[in-house]
């Protein structure tokens, strides 16, 4: 049995690593980027859900969710669109994002809302 | 006598007896006694008729006799003039002794020498016409005629004229009006150049009559040359030309007030954004006689509100970052206490939470009203149930406190097409402006209800309550219920939240009573667009 891994694509290192603590302590195998790029080139080690940062350093994250969905390698992959902009909703479903979280969040809706597109914690 | 004399030496006259021709001059006598008197009763008629011609005379007139000017005669429009003083046969310089050195002895004593009559035109005259009164300015139209004896002598003179004051003050009044005028005129015109903003007048067809020197320098013409143009015939772009011309014409059909901002490229290259007023100007019927405006470049406004709002933006997503991390990490703390059993720790990190939450609002105020101003709060309307939206608020918001009970009454089984964030932020600034503003009190009462076109909501609380001249400025930017230095909050909500209800077409409203609480209310059209 293999941990459900979920990357999580954020350029501030303070939330980057809240989100890992978080979904460690939940169970999840948690792999970070701050940078826009890796993520747009994921081929290989695929995760089971994305969470992803709107603003990324240099790049847009609704661009990144928007290539990633066109792509049939990773276009099934659960994509959650974070930010704190007010307009997140929509920003979410215009990019083809599955779901989003606004930051500042709650613990416990963040890692709900994981676990729904994660399933189980193992698999 | 004559013939009683020749009639005693007794000469005989012709053949007649003398006893006829007593007779005959005794009869002939009598008949020039009887011609006399019928003559002198002739005279004295005539004499009566001309007195009565000279007293009732609308002119003024005078006789004065010898070198002094002692007066013989005056009418009655001489004494109206003058004022009613003893005059007759005083000289002049003793019965009207304020006229000495006002040069009317002078041209008597010429007239009088010469023989050439003196004529004064609108000459002023200070009369002290009631006894120990004032000395009165008066003007006068008048001559002075010589009075000559048979021998043409000058023996007198005749003074007439007429009392003319009335005419000249009211034409000085006149002149002293047209010079006033056209002094503001000029004050006007200057001012209007020294002016950065540009001042021009309609005609009511919405043709220029007047446009002060800025707009004709942007412009690059004359006055003469924008007189009459409206502004299809000038360097205006072709839609632009047409709403103004259309507001013009607006004005003038209702006699509102039109105001609005656009931008705007000059003929020679300048770019500006300009925000500009028409104004109906009346005549004495309340017609729209022409419609007068103004115009100002607000470029720089514009571009500082648009860096404004840029920086405020930038400035509220930097600070949710840090408190993004800083919430999720005391949640992890809270949440590993909880599981060792520390649940003293956890939950003093819980109120840590709370604060944190507290600051993520006010960011969140702060970005809203950096979005008001800025004309770009967002709405996002759908149908969603407003008493499961209602529920919800309360329920979270009764979370929060310990305190206090909130209290639902009613409901509106109504659908509404709207926000449900944004009046969702409605309903909680109520009842967190309720919690807060009662800090002795233990319920909070909400009232929902609905009538076929509107939901109501109302929150009663029984804490400070608002003043009555303080309770529309409420809804003001930045205002907060003073006197209470002990409560927080910085009154954004207020302003954003009538922000919100007044872009969902609704309306919100407070009823309050110092010291009993305040009952704060929206209320919100149903389906907008099938009443619209």
């Amino acid at each position: 049995m293999s941990k459900k891994k979920i990357m999580v694509a954020e350029d501030d290192i303070g939330i980057l690593e809240a989100m890992q603590i978080m979904l460690e302590d939940a169970g999840y195998e948690v792999i970070t980027t701050v940078d826009g790029q890796t993520v747009q080139d994921v081929t290989e080690d695929l995760p089971d859900v994305l969470l992803l940062d709107i603003w990324m350093s240099g790049m847009d994250g609704t661009e990144i969710c928007q290539h990633l969905k066109s792509q049939p390698r990773t276009q099934h992959i659960p994509i959650i669109l974070c930010s704190a902009n007010k307009d997140t909703q929509k920003l979410a479903k215009e990019c083809g994002a599955d779901d989003f979280i606004m930051k500042p969040f709650e613990m416990m809706d963040f890692l709900n809302k994981v676990k729904k597109y994660a399933g189980v914690i193992y698999s | 006598m004559v013939q009683d004399g020749s009639s005693k030496n007794g000469t005989p006259t012709g053949n007649s007896s003398p006893h006829l021709a007593r007779s005959k001059a005794q009869d002939q006598h009598e008949w020039y006694e009887e011609e006399r008197k019928a003559l002198l009763q002739e005279l004295e008629t005539e004499k009566r008729k001309l007195a009565a011609v000279f007293e009732r005379a609308p002119a003024f007139m005078a006789i004065l006799r010898g070198k002094n000017h002692v007066f013989e005669m005056v009418n009655t429009a001489y004494y109206q003039l003058v004022g009613h003083r003893d005059i007759i046969g005083k000289a002049v310089i003793e019965a009207i002794p304020e006229v000495k050195e006002q040069g009317y002895i002078e041209p008597l004593d010429t007239v009088l020498a010469t023989g050439t009559p003196f004529i004064g035109t609108e000459m002023k005259i200070g009369l002290q016409r009631v006894p120990n009164g004032a000395v009165e300015e008066r003007y006068v139209n008048f001559v002075y005629e010589p009075l000559r004896d048979t021998e043409n002598k000058q023996i007198g003179i005749v003074a007439h004229g007429y009392d003319v004051t009335d005419q000249v003050v009211a034409r000085q009044k006149a002149e002293q009006l047209a010079l006033q005028l056209e002094q503001q005129a000029r004050i006007f015109d200057v001012t209007l150049t020294a002016l950065k903003d540009f001042v021009y007048t309609f005609d009511t067809a919405g043709r220029f009559t007047y446009a002060n020197s800025p707009l004709l320098e942007l412009l690059g013409i004359t006055l003469d040359e924008i007189i009459g143009k409206n502004f299809h015939e000038l360097p205006y772009p072709e839609e632009l030309a047409t709403l103004l011309q259309t507001q013009i014409a607006l004005v003038v059909t209702t006699s509102k007030t039109v105001t609005d901002e656009t931008s705007y490229t000059s003929p020679t290259g300048v770019r500006g954004y300009y925000e500009y007023i028409f104004v109906p100007v009346f005549d004495n019927e309340k017609k729209v006689m022409l419609v007068a405006g103004s115009t100002r470049d607000i470029t720089a406004r514009k571009q500082l509100e648009s860096q404004k709002d840029e920086f405020m933006g930038i400035v509220s997503h930097e600070l949710k970052t840090p408190v993004t991390s800083l919430k999720a990490f005391t949640q992890v703390l809270q949440y590993r206490f909880a599981q060792a059993g520390d649940e003293k720790s956890a939950a003093l990190l819980g109120k840590m939470d709370v604060q944190i939450n507290k600051l993520t609002g006010l960011i969140g105020d702060l970005l809203d009203v950096t979005k008001i101003e800025g004309g770009k709060l967002q709405f996002n309307e759908a149908d969603f149930s407003f008493d499961e939206l209602v529920a919800e608020i309360v329920e979270e918001i009764q979370r929060t406190t310990n305190k206090h009970t909130i209290e639902k009454v009613g409901s509106t089984n109504k659908t509404v097409f709207g926000d449900k964030d944004r009046i969702g932020q409605v309903i909680s600034n109520m009842l967190t402006n309720a919690i807060k503003y009662s800090p002795h009190a233990n319920k909070i009462i909400v009232k929902t209800i609905a009538d076929k076109d509107n939901v109501t909501l109302c929150v009663q609380d029984f804490g400070v309550g608002i003043p009555k001249e303080r309770q529309q400025q409420i809804f003001e930017r930045f205002y907060r219920v003073s006197g209470n230095d002990t409560i927080s909050g910085i009154g954004l909500g207020l302003y954003i939240s009538a922000e919100i209800i007044k872009r969902q077409h609704g309306k919100i409203w407070v009823e309050s009573e110092q010291g009993k609480g305040s009952t704060f209310c929206f209320s919100l059209p149903v389906q907008r667009e099938k009443i619209q």
